[in-house]
This record gives structure tokens, sequence and C-alpha cells, in this order.
């Protein structure tokens, strides 16, 4: 009679972490022993992690690392130091352009000043629409955050 | 894991890591640069291995680092840092990847300047045809990781480069303990059949 019986292959994995219970370690021990394929299965796994267990990586230099905000009130007069700073762009750009238009009538003044910011403009939101549609694709968007 | 070793802050030569991050929370700048020299290191290795580029793990790092010590007082300091500093890791490369939507056959290009495998190349043995052949292995390995799917890298990164349990693994991936063994496994096979030419050679030879 013979002494295994069929596995689920992934207990293999599980052996060789250390990850099964007594009685599974003892089936897939006896598996390994007595077929060939599991056996080949197990030591090319086994080869396979103690490859990446053996990899030493080049980490950064001290010198390497930016400096950080030394304390939390750094950080946070950086962040609302952007925030002024695109607030007032923005409320300076929209009544620049509110004054500009109440006071022009002409067409083609209109189109000189316009035309180039008016272009980037949108050429900014059509990328900005293909990134909010790629968005909805995104392969990793089922990654666990 | 490979993480440099820091001096700790002079005067104080013997703090525990919740000393620090309460110390940290209190505004102490020399407890934050303490605890950032102590796990920068780690998080770095961590964001290299899940993304197989060094400038952008990087970044990843510097970032994940500011916010670690910015949210300090959300965190619990009776529990260890380094889970909570990996979490905030993986949410920043996930992040890095959606908004650049990283291409992954950029990594399998053939290596150029600096395109090269941020890897050790390290001899472990007395037999150098050996190993030759467990650098080559070592090289392979790390570009096959480019051929598997974000999950897949993620949970074979946390096992077999980074040696967290199974249950570290599942509370880290927020998944149940029976799916580890079976996504693990998946990855694994999936790279036994890129890098089976180099597992055989490797075995045959001993």
């Amino acid at each position: 009679m013979a002494r295994t019986t069929p596995i689920d292959e992934e207990l293999v994995s599980g052996y060789l972490d250390g990850a099964l219970t007594h009685t599974q370690a003892q089936r897939v021990r006896l598996l390994i022993e007595d077929d060939p394929d599991t056996r080949m299965l197990f030591e090319e796994l086994r080869a396979l992690r103690d490859t990446a267990r053996s990899t030493k990586f080049h980490l950064p230099a001290d010198e390497d690392w930016p400096e950080l905000p030394s304390t939390r009130s750094s950080w946070v007069a950086r962040k609302l130091g952007w925030t002024v700073t695109i607030v007032w762009l923005s409320v300076v750009t929209i009544y620049a352009l509110w004054r500009f238009l109440s006071e022009t009538g002409d067409p083609l003044e209109i189109f000189l000043v316009l035309g180039l910011p008016g272009g980037f403009l949108l050429l900014f939101l059509s990328v900005l629409l293909d990134r909010l549609k790629a968005l909805k694709n995104d392969r990793y968007r089922n990654i666990h955050r | 894991m490979a993480v440099q070793q820091q001096p700790m802050m002079e005067d104080s030569p013997v703090l525990t890591e919740k000393d620090l991050v309460r110390r940290a929370r209190q505004g102490d700048v020399a407890a934050q640069s303490e605890l950032a020299q102590r796990h920068r290191q780690a998080a770095f290795l961590l964001a290299l291995q899940l993304l197989g580029n060094h400038d952008d793990a990087l970044d990843v790092t510097q970032d994940a680092m500011l916010r670690f010590l910015t949210n300090l007082n959300r965190f619990d300091a009776n529990r260890p840092v380094r889970p909570w500093l990996y979490q905030i890791v993986r949410n920043r490369i996930h992040d890095l990847r959606r908004r650049r939507k990283v291409r992954r056959h950029d990594s399998l290009d053939e290596p150029r300047g600096d395109d090269l495998p941020p890897l050790e190349l390290i001899d472990d043995s007395a037999d150098p045809e050996d190993d030759a052949r467990r650098t080559q292995l070592r090289v392979r390995l790390w570009r096959a990781l480019d051929e598997l799917s974000p999950n897949q890298r993620e949970i074979l990164v946390l096992r077999d480069y980074q040696d967290l349990s199974y249950a570290e693994i599942a509370s880290t991936l927020g998944i149940p303990l029976g799916t580890v063994m079976s996504r693990l496994h998946g990855a694994r096979k999936r790279l036994r059949t890129i890098l089976q030419e180099d597992l055989r050679a490797l075995l045959d030879h001993h």
C-alpha cells in the first residue's frame, strides 16, 4: 500500500516555510521522499527561497538621504506655504482675468492675450481627463492599502 | 535584514523604541532623527524590493519617513514601529504606481548603466563556478520579479526577502492566513517556470 496520498501542491510551500500542522508536514515529507515530481518541486522552491534570502542589496549612504523637516512645525509651515502660494496665484489669476474681460471688448485682443494660456489649459485638461479615465482601469487599484 | 546601525542619542544610550516614539511625539528633534535613522534603511529595502528601482525607492522612503514622523500622534507607542512604517511604504508605492502607471517591462530591458540591479555580488562558497551560478540566479530572480503581478511580487518579497511569518504577512496585507500560502505558492511557481533552466543547472551541479 502506498505511504502517500495526493496533496494540495501549495502545501509544499507551507512545508518549506514551516507553516503546516504536524500531520500536514508528515504527509508532505512522505510525498517528497516517495514522489520525484514533488521532490523536484520542493528542491526548486527551496533553491528559489534560499537565493532570495542570500541576496544583498546596495543601501544608500547617510549622505544620500535628503534632510527631513526637523519638526512638525516646519512640516506644517511648508505645507501652509505651498497652500497659501497656490491660493494666492489662483485668486490673482481669476481676478486679473475677470478685470481684463470686463474692460476689453476687442475679440482680437482677448485672443492675443488668452490664446496661449488657454491652449495650454486645454492641453492640461486633456491629459487630466486621460489620467482620470486610466485610473478606472488601474491594475494596481485592488492592492490592499 | 541588512539595516545600517546608527549611534544612539548621546544623552540616552538605552532608549527603547517606545521611549523614542513618545519623545518624538513631544517634538524632540533628536528622538525623531534617531527613529528615522533606525528604520529608514529597512523601509528603503522594502521599497526597493517592491519597486525594483533605486531612485523611486529612495523617494518613496523619504516620503514615507516624513509621513511616519508627522503622524506619530496617531500611532500606538506600545506597538512595534516597523509594521506601521511598512504599511506607509506600501501606501506610498501604491500611490506612486497609480500616478506613474509604471510600465512593468521597463525593468526587463537589458541592463545598461544605472539599470544594473542594485545587488551586492557576493562569493559565499569556495567554488567559483558555483558562486557564478548563484550570482546569476540572484540577478535573474531579481529581474523575474518584474514578471509577477503586484500582489504576487509583494507577498514573495515579504516572505522570501523580508522573512516575515505567514501571520505577519496576513496582518500586513490584510488577507486571511489561508490566502497567504496559496498566493505565495502561485508566485513561487511562476518564478519556478521563468527560471526553470537556471534552477535545474544549479541543482544538477550539486
